[in-house]
């Protein structure tokens, strides 16, 4: 009897200690992109954009971070996920209807006793040692009571000036829902790196060549590994998200992905080491 | 050192937990010499939610047993993280510490009312370094404690509003299991 137990557990630590094999073939050379999912993702006790998730992040190895932006009313670019500040912290309203001064003394509410603060990109970028060994994907987030048309075209010339500030044009790749959006991005900066983030992949498929996209990204729910080759085919680089499991981030591995955004960044890190 | 300075500070303007602790010592000290009691003195517990946010490991004390109605200190340990941003270990310190009344034989209501100490770290705001902030917060509690007087385990369900720098509050729940030490008799 001891002896059997002593096999099985041999066994047990055997295959528990086994590194997975993967063969990725996409269009970054066969490595996968770590981002965290703003920082260290869902259900993490850092709030997500916090610069204190997005630094954890990067020293827990990943190559940068995915994060949510939004504009402020004096044109300053904050991550920040929700339409409405009052979801996680002490304000309420949307971002675009405060100044930076006014959102600078805000706090995550989320947690008991923890009072993280919003985040400026500004305030991330200056105080990143090494930044240009990080890539960093910006989910733009476009929530006005505004003039739509006035309020992009503010949004873009800030994302323009910060690329610009912190010379970040090959490490950043901006995301959005908006094809309207996507195209005055592209209008502005052609060597922008745009991915549309789309209802299903079909509909992304169509739009990203459409528009001429970098990519595509999408919930890893919605993509099977079949049409992530076929938007490899179509040089379309793919990003998956919605990994907050390991399962979840050995499933998204195996599709080849060229970037997952990912909540369980210690893990994924660890398996593609 | 300058934390300790801070929490001296803070405890000259808190008078709520100056007060505990006070009483706390005074009743500790009276009790020194007692070794019978009807109830055990000693438990641990561990608690979801609750005074140490989303759980904390418990040490409660005894205090005084009048009938029915049993007053007891309790001091826990919780933390967010055990290491920084940057990944030295430097925990977040959460601690809190309550007093307790509870009414009833087996089947307790229970009250209590603390103050928490929470040592967290955050990057500062200007020149985002890891940064310890020591702030303190007041715990209320309301309600069903089962407990045996001769000891054993211990559960607890509760109302556990926190008020967050003694401003804010935030509704909360508690969850406790627990061990009270079998009464020793001499």
């Amino acid at each position: 009897m001891k002896r059997q137990l002593l096999i099985c557990s041999l066994a047990f630590v055997f295959f528990s200690c086994q590194k997975d094999n993967f063969t990725i073939t996409n269009l970054n050379g066969g490595k996968i992109t770590v981002l965290g999912h703003a920082g260290m993702g869902i259900g993490n006790t850092y709030p997500m954009n916090s610069y204190e998730s997005i630094l954890k992040c990067l020293n827990t190895g990943a190559q940068g971070s995915e994060m949510d932006v939004q504009l402020t009313k004096d044109s300053v670019l904050v991550a920040y996920h929700s339409r409405d500040l009052s979801d996680n912290t002490n304000l309420s309203g949307i971002v675009h209807a405060f100044t930076w001064a006014e959102l600078k003394s805000a706090y995550y509410t989320s947690t008991p006793y923890l009072r993280y603060s919003i985040l400026s990109l500004d305030e991330l970028f200056s105080n990143i040692e090494n930044l240009h060994d990080y890539v960093f994907t910006f989910d733009c987030k476009l929530f006005t009571q505004e003039n739509a048309t006035t309020y992009k075209k503010t949004y873009i010339n800030s994302i323009a000036k910060i690329i610009d500030r912190y010379d970040l044009a090959d490490n950043v790749y901006l995301e959005s829902q908006d094809t309207d959006f996507l195209l005055r991005l592209k209008q502005k900066n052609q060597s922008f790196k745009l991915f549309i983030y789309p209802s299903s992949y079909d509909n992304g498929l169509s739009k990203a060549l459409d528009l001429g996209l970098y990519g595509i990204t999408i919930s890893t729910d919605d993509i099977t590994k079949e049409q992530v080759e076929e938007a490899h085919r179509n040089n379309l680089h793919i990003a998956l998200w919605n990994t907050h499991s390991k399962r979840r981030n050995k499933e998204a591995v195996d599709k080849s992905p060229d970037f997952i955004q990912t909540d369980r960044v210690a893990h994924l890190v660890k398996m593609l080491e | 050192m300058d934390d300790l300075r801070t929490i001296s500070r803070m405890l000259t303007k808190n008078k709520t937990l100056l007060l505990f602790l006070i009483l706390l010592h005074f009743n500790l000290a009276s009790n020194a010499q007692e070794v019978d009691t009807s109830t055990s003195r000693h438990q641990v517990l561990i608690e979801a939610g609750g005074s140490g946010g989303y759980g904390s490991l418990n040490y409660e004390y005894l205090l005084k047993e009048v009938k029915s109605l049993t007053f007891s200190a309790r001091i826990g340990l919780s933390t967010y993280h055990l290491s920084d941003y940057k990944n030295t270990v430097n925990p977040d310190v959460i601690m809190p510490l309550a007093i307790y009344a509870y009414y009833g034989n087996q089947h307790h209501i229970d009250l209590g009312i603390g103050q928490t100490l929470s040592s967290v770290v955050y990057a500062d705001g200007s020149m985002y370094e890891p940064s310890r902030t020591v702030q303190f917060h007041t715990n209320l509690s309301l309600g069903y404690r089962y407990q045996n007087n001769e000891g054993g385990m211990v559960y607890k369900v509760a109302y556990a509003p926190i008020i967050e720098n003694n401003s804010s509050l935030r509704n909360w729940a508690s969850f406790s299991v627990g061990y009270a030490f079998k009464k020793k008799k001499i």
